[in-house]
């Protein structure tokens, strides 16, 4: 294992203006298909001293970040007509915009003061000509990239109502170097950065609540035992190393809390384990299998998968093991279940009557069960983002298996990156500003 | 006895985890597995990672010294990481060396001595350890089923058979699945099909302290490829020799 070298970023934001009180929704993010509104963003102003590589990675990093969210059409800068202009309303014309399609505007400057960089930016409603959002971030220029992704959550979160997800990561499973490690990267697929060299085979990367640890199985020791990743020191520690598998972790909403399946008795059952590992109760008890637990945002609820009705199937059950229902009944193997942040949706892979692997959610009792993927080869895996307005799943459909990220009803589903290898069992953190780099 | 030191004091470590005490504890658990890593040839075959793992050590006890007890842990945790991966390196690289394997993998000429013949061997374990030979058939079963089958219980007759006229021979099933549906879940179902495996050879008369089983899922399939005859053939149980 190599050292790794966690350097922290601290983003200072001081607003000097608000966005309007009244919220007028643009985009609707629950409506089940989503146009995307055409936004224009300007290459920043550079002042003295800026480097025109930050400026570039400004503009570049904010652009992706308003792309990868699905609900902008970042318009070509080819298409621009405006000659001259300043940055407030009445110092460029709102016609040059909206002759070119675009109902969002953004203008930005960048400066440099004493190694800080600082960008003010506006962003307007060209079509009624108001300005939505005016405010000054500053952060080390080392850091430009976390300043944009702030910048990027902001205008989100003044078009959509809820701030974007640029800085969260992805933590996933790759075969690039011939055996089974885990990686992180960024939404857009940058900055991908490897966590585990042990050459052996690495599982299941769960994040924690805070996006500071990764729960994942390693057979590291010649057994399937179940680590935790420090992402702030790099350190690894044991969680469980019981005989037979330690398989399938999930932290509970305090992060304090983690349930698993262990099979140390004999059978795969469920345990919740204090965050050192120490078993707190046995939730499940059959002869058969149960993993892939999952808690509900209140903590109370835990959706799992069973094969005590013959296959694969997602139950739910209280907490403490108490009071287990059926949830899905359509078709005879439906796993991977992971319950969304907001509570209303468990997302599962079943097996759909055409032979292939899809995307489902139901509703926790059962209702309401709604297919996101057909045709598409098969599809697993599927995770929530942390805000639940995203699902990430596995996909074959382009020939070997990639990350995909769709919207919560199934629109907007595209390929994060592409690669020659393969890529799996995706899990996406919580914003965090801290960057994990390995030397 | 090296995963017997390691896992004590693993346990060990996640009492202490936390607590600004000396790290007496995972000191010790580095120099273990230092200690473990040099036993499988890391000076030889991974030096770099050898000598990484011991200056971080060294830099723990010495921190120890200064009672800069945050620092010491991190670099013992460190270093142990090092010293693991080292070990893992060298046994990677030595295959086959008796003296390098920990004592997991038979060496020919004892591999003779119980009767095994060297053309008999037609593989390894899924992690590199271990042999397959073919007196050991594999057996295989149905879709998200871990039932013996009427082929899969003959298999295991003739099995039991060899494996009881070899009773010093230390075997490991596996337990593999196709590469359909959840990674989770075919773990379980896995280690499922190995112990369905195991329990029919303790009914044939094979002792239970003679078999472990292990699951690698869907992680390890035979053959590559993503159709109905791939499947069939990675949805098995092998039987590993890891020691005699």
């Amino acid at each position: 294992m190599k050292q790794r070298i966690i350097t922290f970023i601290i983003i200072a934001l001081s607003v000097f203006g608000v966005r309007s009180a009244f919220a007028k929704m643009y985009i609707d993010i629950n409506a089940p298909t989503i146009t995307r509104l055409p936004i224009a963003v300007t290459m920043p102003v550079a002042g003295p001293g800026s480097n025109l590589n930050d400026v570039q990675l400004l503009y570049t990093t904010i652009t992706n970040a308003l792309d990868t969210s699905g609900y902008f059409a970042v318009l070509n800068p080819a298409s621009f007509i405006e000659k001259k202009g300043g940055l407030l309303l009445g110092q460029f014309n709102l016609s040059d915009w909206t002759d070119i399609g675009a109902e969002g505007l953004v203008k930005m400057a960048y400066t440099v003061d004493n190694g800080n960089a600082v960008v003010k930016v506006y962003l307007y409603d060209v079509v009624q000509g108001k300005s939505l959002l005016s405010k000054q971030y500053s952060g080390n220029v080392r850091d430009v990239r976390y300043i944009a992704n702030s910048i990027a959550n902001d205008i989100i979160d003044a078009f959509t109502g809820h701030p974007g997800l640029a800085g969260s990561k992805i933590a996933f499973v790759s075969k690039r170097t011939g055996t089974e490690e885990i990686y992180a990267m960024d939404l857009d697929g940058s900055n991908m950065v490897q966590l585990t060299y042990n050459k052996t085979i690495n599982i299941s990367p769960v994040w924690s609540p805070d996006g500071n640890r990764l729960l994942f199985t390693s057979y590291m020791h010649q057994n399937p035992d179940l680590y935790m990743l420090d992402l702030l020191n790099g350190v690894i520690t044991t969680i469980s190393r019981r005989h037979g598998l330690n398989i399938s972790p999930s932290f509970a909403p305090d992060g304090k809390k983690i349930a698993v399946s262990l099979s140390f008795k004999g059978s795969p059952e469920i345990y919740l384990l204090d965050i050192r590992g120490r078993i707190l109760k046995q939730l499940t008890n059959t002869s058969g299998i149960n993993v892939s637990p999952s808690f509900s945002p209140d903590g109370k609820k835990i959706a799992f998968v069973s094969n005590r009705a013959g296959g694969p199937q997602i139950y739910t059950m209280n907490s403490d093991g108490s009071d287990v229902q059926r949830v899905t009944f359509n078709g005879d193997y439906n796993a991977s279940c992971d319950w969304s942040r907001n509570g209303q949706r468990i997302v599962f892979s079943g097996l759909s009557k055409g032979g292939t692997f899809d995307i489902y959610t139901v509703a926790p009792d059962g209702s309401n069960l709604v297919r996101l993927t057909e045709n598409q080869g098969d599809n697993t895996s599927p995770r929530w983002s942390p805000d639940g307005y995203y699902i990430i799943f596995v996909s074959t459909r382009d020939g070997h298996q990639q990350l995909y990220v769709m919207n919560a009803n199934g629109g907007n589903q595209h390929r994060i990156k592409s690669t020659d290898y393969g890529m799996s069992a995706p899990s996406w953190s919580s914003r965090i500003n801290f960057k994990i780099t390995i030397k | 006895m090296n995963k017997f030191i390691i896992g004590i004091v693993s346990v060990i470590m996640i009492i202490l985890v936390g607590c600004a005490k000396p790290p007496l504890n995972d000191i010790a658990d580095a120099k273990a597995a230092l200690e473990s890593a040099r036993i499988a040839g890391a000076q030889t075959y991974a030096p770099q990672e050898y000598s990484s793992a011991k200056g971080y050590i060294n830099k723990a006890e010495s921190d120890l010294g200064t009672r800069q007890y945050r620092e010491a842990k991190i670099e013992a945790l460190t270093g142990k990481q090092l010293a693991d991966t080292a070990r893992q390196m060298a046994l990677d690289k030595s295959k086959g060396t008796p003296e390098n394997t920990g004592g997991q993998i038979t060496a020919p000429s004892s591999l003779a001595d119980i009767g095994i013949q060297e053309n008999s061997i037609v593989g390894k374990g899924s992690l590199g350890t271990g042999i397959l030979i073919k007196q050991l058939k594999m057996i295989h079963f149905a879709f998200d089923d871990y039932s013996l089958s009427n082929e899969a219980q003959q298999i295991l007759m003739e099995n039991a058979r060899w494996l009881s006229a070899h009773p010093s021979i230390k075997v490991q099933i596996e337990g593999h699945c196709d590469e359909r549906g959840s990674e989770e879940y075919n773990l379980a179902l896995g280690e499922k099909r190995a112990i369905a495996a195991r329990d029919y050879l303790i009914q044939l008369g094979v002792k239970k302290d003679s078999m472990s089983v292990i699951s690698y899922g869907k992680e390890r399939p035979l053959n590559p490829a993503h159709n109905e005859q791939a499947w069939a053939e990675n949805r098995r149980d092998e039987f590993v020799i890891i020691s005699r």
